[in-house]
């Protein structure tokens, strides 16, 4: 399993990344945030420490995350994210979007 | 004293006031001219007294050294006349060089001052252009400066940018469709094979339902067709069942070749946005640099221009000594005229006088008055000199 989901505190889910964060993971990106329990999460923490490559659909897949989570009001935050990883993400204006640490 | 000595001693009278009156152009000098003649005069009857015991010899003495003094006058008057002439056209020509250099320096100075004003005004025009400090309004095409180019350019990338996420962010959405269908088409393929185990269980119990039949006998015989029938009825039953599965099939596949072409398309490398997105960024750096270049060198050339403006003007003040010049040229005219008038009064006086103390005390008077003269018209012109130097033509 590239990606891990682990319970990190009350109420907060952290999602662990793979080396690469790209096409290859969408369902199993998709399953990580789906299957977790509406009622117990009002925070995701996805965490790029591992991930070195992102594509254009980690951006998508990101986005269909926070349309999903939008409706039961649990905020995104992306943290441990490289220069380069950061970089795509300020061109892609997503520091709007998320809350990047 | 013997009479070739005075006659010596009043040739060098006459010479001496002769050179003196050639000399003496400049009214300042008058007065030591009419001090000299009055010191001869004086020195005349001196003269004579020590030489009275030859008194008879020296009327004759006399009269020779007025007939030499004469034929001298002539002679310097001939030698003085043309000098004095050409004194006059020299210093005309002088006038009218002067004249001519001037306004051709004149007019080139101006051209210079006119042209460096041109060359200032293009280059903050050029600048203000390349800045975009200056719109023109009357112009209907706004003017497409650097950092409008530089924006607009970033701004289009940002909508690349943008455009690629939505394609991602809709692909994905796709692509999970498309895996809830496939989870779909797995449930029926289930429920295919829960339509084969009944079609499989409906045809054993046909065949139990024949050998039923042929148990009965003959009374079984219609029983056994029906039994044949259903039997048969099981097994297009199976036949239709593996035609939708390998249907189904199929269309899972196509299924996947769409997920792995939405793929493609999700998939954009954003390295090389980041590169667009770096490079635009320099260029734009760059842009602001040649902005700030340019507009530090409109200042330095806005600076020169002053500078060349002000020189310009020292130059065209300074040639003004054109008038001063040309003021001085018409006051060699004048002295030469009066060179000319002295030496004319001289030459008359020598032509009409009867005896050298006659000729000396006649000269003195005639020339005291012309001082007095030229004293006057001197503090007249220079009292009209004043007004002339403040009336001096400024070009």
């Amino acid at each position: 399993m590239a990606i891990s989901t682990t319970k990190s505190a009350s109420q907060e889910v952290t999602i662990l990344l793979g080396d690469t964060f790209d096409f290859s993971c969408v369902d199993e990106f998709r399953r990580a945030y789906e299957q977790v329990d509406h009622a117990d999460c009002k925070r995701f923490v996805i965490d790029f420490r591992n991930t070195q490559y992102m594509d254009s659909s980690a951006l998508g897949m990101l986005i269909n995350m926070e349309k999903f989570w939008r409706e039961h009001e649990a905020s995104i935050c992306i943290i441990n994210a490289n220069q380069q990883l950061k970089k795509i993400f300020s061109i892609s204006r997503f520091d709007k979007k998320f809350n990047i640490e | 004293m013997d009479g070739p000595l005075l006659r010596v001693a009043g040739v060098a009278c006459s010479w001496l006031v002769l050179i003196v009156l050639i000399y003496a152009v400049d009214n300042r000098h008058l007065p030591a001219l009419w001090a000299l003649v009055t010191a001869a005069v004086t020195l005349w009857p001196v003269l004579r007294g020590t030489s009275a015991d030859i008194e008879d010899s020296a009327v004759d003495d006399d009269h020779a050294a007025l007939m030499q003094l004469r034929v001298l006058d002539q002679q310097v008057n001939a030698f003085i006349g043309p000098i004095c002439a050409e004194l006059v056209s020299l210093s005309t020509q002088v006038q009218q060089v002067i004249d001519e250099s001037i306004q051709k320096l004149y007019t080139s100075f101006n051209g210079l001052n006119s042209h460096s004003a041109a060359q200032n005004e293009l280059m903050i025009g050029i600048a203000n252009r390349v800045s975009g400090a200056e719109q023109e309004a009357t112009e209907n095409v706004d003017p497409v400066t650097l950092n409008d180019f530089a924006a607009e350019v970033g701004r289009i990338l940002d909508t690349y940018v943008q455009l690629f996420v939505d394609v991602s962010e809709k692909s994905v959405q796709a692509v999970h469709k498309i895996q809830d269908m496939v989870s779909q088409l797995d449930g029926m393929f289930s429920l295919i094979n829960d339509i084969r185990g009944i079609a499989d269980q409906t045809n054993l119990l046909a065949l139990n339902a024949a050998i039923e039949a042929a148990r009965a006998g003959e009374a079984g015989r219609g029983f056994a067709v029906v039994a044949d029938e259903v039997r048969k009825l099981s097994q297009d039953s199976n036949k239709l069942n593996d035609d939708i599965r390998r249907r189904a099939e199929a269309a899972k596949e196509t299924i996947t070749t769409v997920e792995s072409v939405v793929s493609e398309i999700a998939s954009l490398d954003m390295n090389i946005a980041i590169d667009a997105k770096g490079q635009l960024d320099g260029m734009i750096k760059e842009l602001e640099d040649v902005n700030e270049h340019v507009a530090k060198g409109v200042a330095q050339l806005t600076e020169i221009s002053g500078q060349i403006t002000g020189e310009v003007n020292t130059a065209v003040t300074a040639l003004q000594f054109a008038d001063i010049v040309g003021q001085t040229a018409t006051k060699i005219q004048g002295k030469a005229g009066e060179v000319e008038t002295v030496v004319a009064l001289a030459h008359g006086q020598s032509a009409l006088a009867q005896s050298l103390p006659d000729l000396l005390a006649d000269t003195c008077q005639k020339l005291n008055d012309l001082a007095e003269q030229q004293a006057a018209a001197a503090s007249g012109a220079e009292t009209g000199d004043d007004s002339d130097s403040a009336e001096i033509e400024l070009y």
